[in-house]
């Protein structure tokens, strides 16, 4: 199982899925920001990102996954971890302790950065070790996300943050 | 006459060091040719060049043509750095997709051509495969000669490990990966793009296997052909053996031929 880490944030890859990390927190980033001037997050500076997919990631990714999304089949999965700034920690939003088990009906096909037709999106909002994160996870197929769940959550549990 | 005699004296020393500076760089120029293996002493037999064979059996390889790699591996994912310091990992093994490695240098002359050609949007890759640089770590490249380098969509990655697990001999070196069956489908270096796509259309040719946008076709006429030319090219090849009095086990099978540069 190949294992990739940076900026305190550890992925177990399942087989022939593959992850890239970002570092967006200022200073520390050489790539140009590949963050959509419209993705409404923007409000908000996101930290490390990490990205992790059952499919070949393209090379220009946004935070939650344009560029990415657009290109997913029926069978694909993505997931973005994206972390957020130390001002957002003890805020309501999130509240939620530990990393987040993803159930069928958190997914919705309206619930994506960009909608995209036959995909289902959830997010979800949660503290762990004292960092803060959305979870941001794309299911290639809506219909098929009782089929595909269960290893969203194998990738979600072999992600490990310190 | 003595200022004359004092200037031809300095004159003849002049010259001296002048053909004693051109005997050293001759010499210097036949050592490196001897330690590339070109001998250029007239008495100095060669052999026959297709009947190149050293003791042990191997072929022999031509000074400048790279060495193939030593045995065929495995597929290996690929983990390490993008050109901007970012870790990330590149699927290889257990995908459903044709991925092509290009192991590629900042440094070698031959490989600023690849650098340049794969910073075309339109870059036609054999099968559709995955196109992915690979490069050595930063204990051997400069990272920002890789960014610079670097094209706006293929993917590169910095991995000495991956170097080291796919046994890459030479740089440029390519690899093309079956992710389904983990199999090396073709390799070899090669100098130009289109030698490299001759080359891996060779070999997925000579396995029979088709592909659109990295997948392998399972169905349709591309892949009924292209099983029915792998199969039938194996068969004419039986024949025309059996034809020559060559059969199964014959020691001419494994002869090694001489590899021309």
């Amino acid at each position: 199982m190949t294992a990739v880490a940076q900026a305190g944030i550890q992925v177990q890859l399942l087989a022939g899925w593959e992850a890239r990390f970002q570092n967006n927190a200022p200073g520390q980033s050489l790539a140009p920001s590949s963050r959509s001037s419209n993705d409404p997050r923007n409000a908000s500076v996101t930290y490390s990102v990490a990205h992790v997919a059952n499919f070949a990631l393209p090379i220009q990714v946004s935070d939650f996954g344009a560029g990415a999304v657009e290109i997913m089949t029926s069978a694909d999965i993505f997931v973005a971890l994206c972390e957020y700034g130390p001002e957002s920690v003890g805020t309501a939003l999130f509240a939620s302790q530990g990393l987040p088990t993803i159930k069928a009906t958190d997914f919705g096909k309206q619930s994506l950065q960009r909608v995209i037709e036959g995909q289902g999106g959830c997010q979800k909002f949660f503290t762990e070790k004292g960092r803060v994160f959305c979870l941001y996870v794309v299911v290639g197929s809506y219909l098929q996300r009782f089929r595909t769940v269960p290893i969203i959550n194998q990738v979600v549990q072999a992600i490990s943050i310190t | 006459m003595g200022a004359i005699t004092a200037l031809l004296a300095v004159a003849v020393l002049f010259l001296g060091l002048l053909v004693a500076g051109l005997l050293r760089s001759h010499a210097e120029i036949l050592r490196g040719l001897h330690d590339l293996g070109v001998n250029l002493d007239p008495n100095h037999d060669d052999g026959p060049p297709s009947r190149h064979q050293s003791h042990s059996g191997q072929p022999e390889i031509r000074p400048g043509v790279p060495q193939p790699r030593l045995s065929d591996t495995e597929a290996f994912d690929l983990v390490g750095l993008d050109s901007f310091g970012e870790v990330l990992s590149v699927a290889v093994e257990s995908t459903n997709r044709l991925t092509l490695l290009a192991f590629l240098s900042s440094s070698c002359l031959t490989c600023r051509d690849f650098w340049k050609e794969f910073d075309s949007e339109r870059l036609d890759v054999p099968g559709g495969a995955r196109l992915v640089i690979v490069t050595k770590g930063l204990e051997a490249e400069s990272e920002s000669a890789i960014r610079n380098l670097s094209p706006r969509v293929i993917q590169t990655v910095l991995s000495t490990e991956a170097w080291i697990n796919y046994q890459v001999p030479v740089a440029p070196y390519f690899i093309m990966v079956d992710g389904e069956s983990n199999r090396i489908v073709g390799e070899g270096a090669a100098t130009s793009w289109d030698q490299v796509r001759n080359l891996m259309g060779q070999a997925m040719a000579d396995i029979g296997l088709a592909a659109e946008r990295g997948r392998k076709l399972t169905s349709g006429s591309a892949s009924q052909s292209a099983r029915r030319n792998g199969e039938a090219r194996a068969q004419r090849i039986d024949d025309e053996l059996r034809a020559a009095g060559i059969n199964p086990g014959d020691p001419r099978l494994y002869q090694q031929p001489f590899v021309e540069p």
